[in-house]
């Protein structure tokens, strides 16, 4: 997803460059003149839609139905108020401080700070030259990944945080992580994308970003009372499935939108994001079936997401066979991180955000490099050099790791001390949606 | 003269049977034991243990033991004569044969009373 918004003020430019070389404006201004397919930018707005069905409701009843009844609410306002929240600031700086123009590597700049400059006829350029969507609809279709972004880190630390304590990180996470990362993989001047870093739809910015904040969230702010001897078991997989189906849907959004186009090469995120996620799902259910003789509704869910992340930076490079592979692969180490890791290590990531999005998101960020190459199915050619490629996928990922992970551990630690993160013992008892929100999912 | 009334006006005493069964057995116990005359029950959804005492429960990597497994309470009043065909009845249809099938309980009713009509104890019922 590399952009520039530079192409309408390019076109502008040379037009009235053109004026004035008469000589040379008929032969010039043909092929000059940028095109807006309308077909893109249909394409382009049910993308942006569905990406914001991915996050209300999809993973507010992916989450919903995974915490205990009484905390039930808490997860669908969190979700809802955090997407809210970033869209608002998305708009008045998000988007500037990530698609600004700035020639920083590190970030966008200032320069259109609430959407200055920005009107109905400003274009942005595609991966075809030539071709532009309005850029309006690339603000709208990066705010959605800006506003889902947050919302999955709150799953590590649910049932046991503010509302308030939750929104303020988001702030502070989504200023300066999400959105120096988003500049940095993605802008045409960051510091990855200069690199070379294949990341198709959001691997690093989104998943790992967002799992290794999680990570660092349930260890900051610690296990939740009764860990390991309540019965803390999910309250409605009934949700939980409708959820995670919601999110393969609108994942289409996500991974076929982050083409920017209606194309052949949209058509190749597709087929792999329906691909990718139906291995997943049959690895995850083939290793509970092994290990223990049943397959689980939420192991089929888990698989399902975990094919989704892992596929999602690779969805534009990999080929089918190699999706199938990835799909696979990243189930493995998943579940691996999920069953066995999380419990020796003892913390209490309550949904799993680390193990199915930080670790499916590395684990796709680094085979992205591997299956992309032409022999192996993907799209690269023969100067395709792999042990370069996965090199700076390698590093793609350390920074993003390292840079997720102090600017979480500060952020956290500021709104314990303003706002303070947890509630106390007895509203964690009695559940967050009476006390924190006055109301409850549930009647009997 | 007891609390509730003359002893001498009574009917012939009544049990009521209290029986713990496996939900899916309910309709099943239910049909038997209204082919055998019995024209009333009371059901309650519950939760209980014995000597099956819960299962246990695996979400990705936690696992739960849930000590409480729901079961159905299926109360009977019926006359002494009948009691025992109801026991036995509840017995051979709740059955699985494994472990959890339940238990059963026989008491004595001191009095019971039809609210529509006022008829009272076998009369009642």
């Amino acid at each position: 997803m590399t952009i520039q918004n530079k192409l309408a003020g390019l076109g502008a430019l040379s037009a009235s460059l053109l004026a004035g070389l008469p000589a040379l404006a008929q032969e010039a201004a043909a092929e000059a003149v940028p095109v807006m397919d309308k077909g893109d930018v249909s394409w382009m707005m049910i993308s942006t839609v569905l990406v914001l069905f991915m996050t209300v409701p999809g993973l507010a009843l992916f989450y919903g139905g995974l915490v205990r009844s009484k905390n039930m609410l808490s997860i669908l306002m969190q979700t809802t108020v955090i997407a809210c929240v970033m869209m608002i600031i998305w708009v008045v700086y998000g988007y500037s401080a990530s698609f600004g123009g700035s020639t920083s590597p590190w970030w966008g700049g200032t320069a259109k700070l609430f959407l200055a400059g920005v009107t109905a006829d400003s274009m942005s350029a595609t991966f075809s030259a030539g071709y532009v969507i309005p850029e309006y609809l690339f603000i709208v279709f990066q705010m959605t990944f800006a506003a889902i972004t947050p919302a999955l880190i709150i799953g590590a630390f649910a049932e046991r945080v503010k509302f308030k304590a939750v929104l303020a990180f988001s702030v502070l996470w989504g200023t300066f992580s999400y959105f120096p990362i988003a500049h940095m993989v993605w802008d045409a001047n960051g510091y990855l994308f200069v690199k070379g870093a294949i990341d198709f739809a959001g691997g690093t910015v989104v998943h790992i970003n967002a799992g290794i904040a999680a990570l660092i969230g349930c260890i900051v702010i610690g296990k939740r009372v009764g860990y390991g001897k309540d019965n803390m078991a999910p309250h409605s997989m009934v949700m939980t499935m409708i959820g995670a189906s919601m999110l393969w849907v609108g994942w289409f959004g996500f991974n076929v939108g982050s083409n920017l186009e209606a194309n052949g090469g949209a058509t190749l995120a597709m087929i792999n994001t329906f691909i990718a996620t139906a291995a997943a799902t049959l690895a995850w259910c083939a290793l509970e079936g092994l290990q223990r003789g049943k397959a689980s509704m939420l192991g089929a869910a888990s698989g399902m997401v975990a094919g989704l992340v892992a596929i999602t930076p690779a969805c534009g490079t990999v080929g089918p066979m190699g999706a199938i592979a990835l799909g696979v692969i990243a189930v493995a180490v998943c579940y691996f991180f999920v069953t066995v890791v999380k419990l020796k290590l003892k913390y209490d990531d309550s949904l799993d955000v680390f193990g199915i999005h930080g670790v499916g998101g590395i684990i796709g960020a680094v085979l992205t490099g591997v299956f992309s190459a032409g022999s192996l199915g993907g799209v690269k050619g023969d100067d395709y050099a792999m042990g370069a490629q996965l090199w700076i996928q390698i590093e793609g990922v350390l920074i993003t790791v390292v840079w997720s992970a102090v600017v979480s551990y500060v952020a956290y630690k500021l709104v314990d001390l303003t706002i303070g993160l947890r509630v106390d013992n007895d509203t964690e008892r009695q559940g967050l949606d009476l006390i924190s929100h006055g109301e409850q999912a549930y009647h009997s | 003269m007891g609390p509730l009334g003359a002893g001498a006006e009574r009917g012939q005493q009544v049990k009521l049977i209290i029986a713990a069964i496996k939900p899916f057995k309910l309709e099943e116990v239910r049909e038997a034991l209204t082919a055998i005359g019995v024209r009333g029950m009371m059901v309650t959804e519950i939760k209980g243990f014995g000597s099956q005492s819960g299962h246990t429960e695996i979400y990705r990597g936690a696992e739960y033991a849930v000590n409480f497994v729901p079961k159905i309470r299926l109360e009977v009043v019926v006359s002494d004569a009948l009691a025992d065909q109801v026991v036995s009845t509840i017995r051979s249809t709740a059955k699985t044969d494994k472990i959890g099938d339940g238990k059963i309980f026989v008491l004595d009713v001191q009095h019971a009373v039809r609210v529509r009509t006022g008829e009272t104890d076998d009369e009642a019922l």
